[in-house]
């Protein structure tokens, strides 16, 4: 064994982390680690890449017990992790950022670019890469950074390297380029650690698998002898079939119609959008990455602007130009930038709860906070979120709490229409499914929702009809009952669904 | 992690536009030549050079402190601070006025270093540290000295403000620092470095750089500059007083920010505060000339047209930013 972690004890005040977790890497494998969020996967890695320091337990490279301070210290030992979070100043060009603290420098003190850069475009070449060395850190798009981050993993010695979630913002077409990469690296004998919320990647590219469960090691397998729904299970306790609730099409197709889209355009993303939704029903979008959907999902709550077409809503025309006047027409909207859109990160829960609504509680402009605390309070034991406190920062929260967070505060405006984009990104499994049975039971309580998502199996399971974004214009509308992967892939990639 | 804040900065990156100010500082120059009488005047010309030269120098040190991530607002208090030091110590013979300006460089440059540990050892935010530091060195400077005064040697004077025609002893100084310094900003680790700390820290420290150290030696730089100002000031008029830095905080910062400094750190060249500084030394020179020196009510009115050209200024090239 290459690497070897024993009985590695981690606890954040009196919350355990990690109990007693001891892992096996060896030499040149792709080893994936999955479990739940809290699953202690991310404080494994960490302590791994040297951010924490366990408690208690060894770590032993290569025959050696080694001490792992800090992630400079983890890079000498030619540990390196590509963490979600961006990890490249993005004021510097690609190439200062992969030479950062290793440049080559000539007289007078002068860093030598060009030596550098001439190695580096070898290595490029060699394994054609797309990264372009002149850019800004911050012009890169989700997978050139990942690119440039392995870059500079890969001129410093680099024996292991961790990936957090590298899919996580990445379309298709660049999944496929760092599974190339991530192959090269292995046939260096380069040791992957890979973590991933995303199960199928795990089977596509990972030699063996571990499974955590709020912080205990569960057990280790080759890919090939376990399957993906045996892997949920060993990691929630559940399965798949049964994460998504049941809807009654039959009933819902029945309903009226509550709002009505004739052709509508921002003139640049998107083009002759139209359909008819019913009164709790739940639409779905799907389609590769880039075709439209997010700036079609942002226009329709006023976040983006449309340029032409029609909204008709319960018989009355609508004017959507900004996201207040979709409020008052009883619109929501959970965007996908959770954190930045969704939430006020250093405010509370109760505030940020409270905030849309917030009017409706205030006598004269002054907030009657018993009554804000009672509603709130309400809403969050209805939603089951977990809390310590209402005056709680909600930065801190899981995901899947953040969300709920989210949905609360917009279900205390009484929306008719909900427009969800990515709804369960960055959740794990077992919130996902809290979440699936939140949109069904608003959808039953007569909320009509739009949903845009990149998740195939939410799209596949969680709409009463799938509609698919091809170059900014709807390819097909499919109903659930007819809807295969098969058929969705063939509409978002431009041909018809009867193609054979 | 710290780079959630990142993630919202990011997109209002863009590259360094210092083509953008030259152009600007061109344009202004060429209205201003043809509406301005006098302006073109070669004295005139030399003339708003070296009236440039105290504020490009302390611009220099605060553009390296900002880049860095940092802001510098007790350099107005450093530079009164030298010329009081200077004029209270400066005597006639050679070894003196040399005693007196290694003297100077070394305070400045200790000053520099105070603010840079202060920063380190109580992470206060470099706006508050400096802030205070400033009312210290302030007070300090009041204590040796309530008015203006002291005595500075003739020779001291003739050597640091000698001029021929365009050349000026002054202005090529300033060159020389610009140049040094870009040099050491553009070229060198050191560089590379105060640009990732204003960029990511966090990226920084995880190779194994002590930014702590990168940051200080800013401040050090900012703190060295202000004492060359100091010089500079005490022997242009031949006396110190805790006044004469006054308004170097903030003109130093909008020289910076005009020449597309970020005010965020890592984003900017010594080339584009080059150009600020320029901009602002011509309007006030154009304002001079125009008439709003002669009474006290008209200079009120030369800073509020100042602060207007430089908010528009600002606005004209870096809107898409903000």
């Amino acid at each position: 064994m290459f690497l070897e972690l024993k009985n590695i004890t981690k606890k954040f005040l009196s919350i355990t982390a990690l109990n007693n977790v001891s892992i096996s890497f060896k030499k040149g494998e792709v080893h994936a680690i999955v479990g739940e969020n809290g699953a202690g996967k991310s404080t494994l890695i960490k302590i791994i890449a040297g951010i924490y320091n366990a408690d208690n337990g060894v770590i032993v490279l290569d025959g050696k017990e080694v001490k792992i301070p800090s992630p400079f210290s983890a890079s000498k030992l030619g540990i390196n992790v590509v963490c979600q979070e961006y990890n490249l100043a993005p004021n510097l060009t690609v190439l200062d950022n992969i030479i950062l603290g290793k440049e080559p420098v000539g007289k007078f003190g002068r860093i030598e670019k060009n030596i550098a850069r001439e190695r580096l475009e070898e290595i490029i070449n060699k394994y054609a890469l797309h990264i372009d060395l002149n850019k800004f850190a911050a012009d890169l798009s989700a997978a050139e950074a990942k690119i440039a981050e392995i870059l500079k993993a890969y001129i410093s010695k680099l024996e292991i390297l961790i990936l957090d979630e590298p899919t996580a913002a990445l379309t298709e077409d660049d999944v496929v380029s760092l599974f190339r990469l991530i192959s090269i690296l292995k046939s260096r004998g380069i040791t992957i650690i890979y973590i991933s919320h995303r199960l199928d990647e795990v089977f596509q590219i990972c030699d063996r698998v571990s499974v955590l469960k709020d912080g205990n090691y569960i057990d280790t397998f080759k890919v090939s002898d376990i399957d993906h729904d045996s892997l949920v299970k060993l990691m929630v306790g559940r399965e798949l079939k049964k994460l998504f609730p049941a809807s009654n099409v039959e009933k819902i197709n029945q309903k009226d119609f509550v709002l009505s889209l004739k052709n509508l355009t921002d003139s640049k993303n998107f083009y002759d959008v139209s359909f008819d939704l019913h009164e709790g029903e739940i639409f779905g979008i799907g389609g590769m990455a880039g075709q439209g959907q997010r700036e079609f999902i942002r226009s329709l709550f006023g976040a983006q602007l449309l340029t032409g077409g029609e909204i008709t809503f319960k018989n009355n025309k609508l004017a959507i130009n900004n996201p207040k006047q979709a409020v008052k027409n009883s619109f929501a909207f959970l965007s996908d930038d959770r954190r930045n859109e969704g939430l006020a990160l250093t405010q509370s829960i109760l505030r940020n709860i409270s905030y849309p609504s917030q009017d409706k509680r205030a006598n004269y402009g002054v907030i009657d906070k018993q009554k804000d605390k009672a509603v709130v309070s309400k809403y969050i034991q209805d939603l089951s979120i977990k809390i310590t406190s209402l005056y709680q920062n909600v930065q801190g929260l899981s995901g899947g709490n953040q969300q709920r967070i989210v949905i609360a505060k917009w279900l205390l405006v009484s929306p008719q229409i909900m427009l969800f984009h990515e709804p369960t990104l960055g959740i794990d499994v077992g919130a996902k499914q809290d979440i699936y049975k939140l949109l069904r039971l608003f959808a039953e309580q007569g909320i009509s929702i739009i949903m845009v998502t990149s998740d195939m199996l939410e799209l596949l399971h969680m709409s009463d009809r799938i509609c698919v974004f091809y170059e900014g214009r709807i390819q097909a509308i499919i109903s659930n009952k007819e809807a295969t992967e098969e058929k969705i892939m063939k509409a978002a990639s431009g041909k018809s669904i009867n193609e054979k | 992690m710290k780079n959630n804040k990142f993630t919202a900065k990011i997109k209002n990156y863009k590259k360094n536009s210092t083509g953008t100010i030259w152009l600007l500082l061109f344009a202004v120059f060429i209205i201003v030549s043809i509406t301005v009488q006098d302006f073109t005047r070669p004295a005139n010309l030399a003339n708003v050079l070296i009236q440039m030269v105290p504020l490009g120098i302390v611009a220099i040190g605060q553009t390296i402190v900002m880049l860095g991530g940092g802001i510098d607002l007790s350099v107005g208090a450093q530079i009164s601070f030298i010329t009081i030091i200077a004029s209270t110590f400066m005597g006639d013979s050679i070894l003196s006025i040399i005693g007196v300006i290694v003297l100077c460089l070394l305070l400045g440059s200790l000053f520099g270093a105070f603010n840079g540990i202060i920063l380190k050892y109580f992470s206060i935010h470099p706006l508050i540290v400096t802030l205070c530091s400033g009312f210290l060195f302030q007070g300090l400077a009041y204590s040796m000295h309530q008015t203006t005064g002291g005595y500075i040697p003739s020779i001291f004077r003739q050597i640091f403000t000698a001029s021929y025609g365009f050349f000026s002893v002054p202005f090529g100084l300033f060159l020389m620092l610009f140049l040094i310094f870009n040099y050491l900003l553009k070229e060198t680790k050191f560089g590379r470095y105060i640009y990732a700390l204003g960029g990511s820290e966090e990226v920084l420290i995880n190779v194994g750089i002590n930014s702590d150290t990168i940051r200080i030696k800013t401040y050090i730089i900012s703190g060295f500059l202000c004492a060359v100002t100091g010089l500079y000031i005490a022997a242009r008029l031949r006396s110190g007083s805790a006044h004469y830095g006054s308004d170097y905080a903030l003109l130093s910062i909008a020289a910076a920010v005009v020449g597309g400094t970020s005010m965020a750190g890592g984003l900017g060249s010594l080339s584009g505060t080059f150009a600020g500084a320029m901009m602002v030394s011509m309007f006030n020179n154009v304002l001079n000339n125009i008439g709003f020196k002669y009474n006290l009510q008209s200079a009120f009115y030369k800073d509020v047209i100042i602060g207007i050209i430089l908010v528009v200024s600002m606005f004209f090239y870096r809107k898409r930013e903000l």
